[in-house]
């Protein structure tokens, strides 16, 4: 078991931050994200962030999972940011939908195992941080911590 | 008259839930949330424990939603996982 940081960052509206990719022989496990933005704050509308699954992965810019413990071998899992082709997401998937003032940070964290969001054991498949409404913010950041 | 079902407590073994935390410039606020254990959302634990289910096998608390769908029955997230796994590994073979 070992964790692992990915970071995403979205600058328009109806395009994924963040998303982490499953394989075929292992369960990702999302342990706790973090959303924020950076920039200056045009109003104070909220940004819109929804958490869905997915069963295509689309394009990314590639994003390298950093392990916690520098001891630990590369992350088997992969994980883009900034998406220019969206992945495919499953309707009636969607495990958080987060309104944040841009202003403020939000922070979900599962506290025991049973809590954490499980990804499939199959490539191609994960979970998406989906930026839906961009508000007042500039630069949304999506920084998740996942165990596999 | 009883009143309505209340999930057990921290000391019977139910999990924690998950913990969200609003950090803005009106100070910070943290809401306690739970995750389904039938279908793997997180939700924000009511204020009232009626608006939220719990499964008695999993001994764990599942959403309204859940709760209506299944209807008293338990399907553990696992379960629904390891049968998409297959279904996908089972498409994959035949081509």
């Amino acid at each position: 078991m070992s964790l692992y940081s990915v970071q995403g960052t979205q600058t328009t509206a109806s395009k994924t931050a963040l998303t982490i990719v499953s394989a075929s022989t292992i369960r990702p496990r999302l342990l706790a994200f973090n959303l924020s933005q950076s920039g200056t704050v045009s109003t104070d509308a909220g940004f819109e962030i929804q958490v869905k699954r997915f069963t295509a992965a689309g394009t990314t810019t590639a994003v390298t999972p950093a392990a916690v413990d520098s001891g630990d071998p590369a992350a088997v899992f992969t994980a883009g940011s900034n998406a220019t082709v969206e992945p495919t997401y499953t309707s009636n998937t969607t495990l958080r939908d987060v309104v944040v003032n841009p202003r403020s940070t939000f922070r979900w964290v599962a506290l025991e195992q049973r809590d954490e969001i499980i990804l499939p054991a199959t490539a191609s498949n994960g979970v998406g941080f989906f930026l839906n409404v961009l508000g007042g913010a500039t630069s949304v950041v999506v920084d998740a911590t996942v165990m596999e | 008259m009883p009143g309505p079902l209340r999930p057990p407590s921290r000391r019977q073994g139910v999990s924690r839930g998950g913990l969200i935390e609003i950090q803005g410039p009106d100070g910070s606020r943290q809401i306690p949330t739970f995750t389904c254990c039938h279908c793997n959302g997180v939700f924000v634990v009511p204020a009232g424990a009626t608006e939220m289910g719990f499964c008695g096998r999993c001994h764990a608390r599942e959403c309204v939603r859940c709760a209506k769908r299944l209807n008293g029955r338990c399907l553990p997230f696992e379960k629904t996982l390891r049968r998409y796994e297959q279904r996908q590994a089972f498409l994959r073979a035949t081509g």
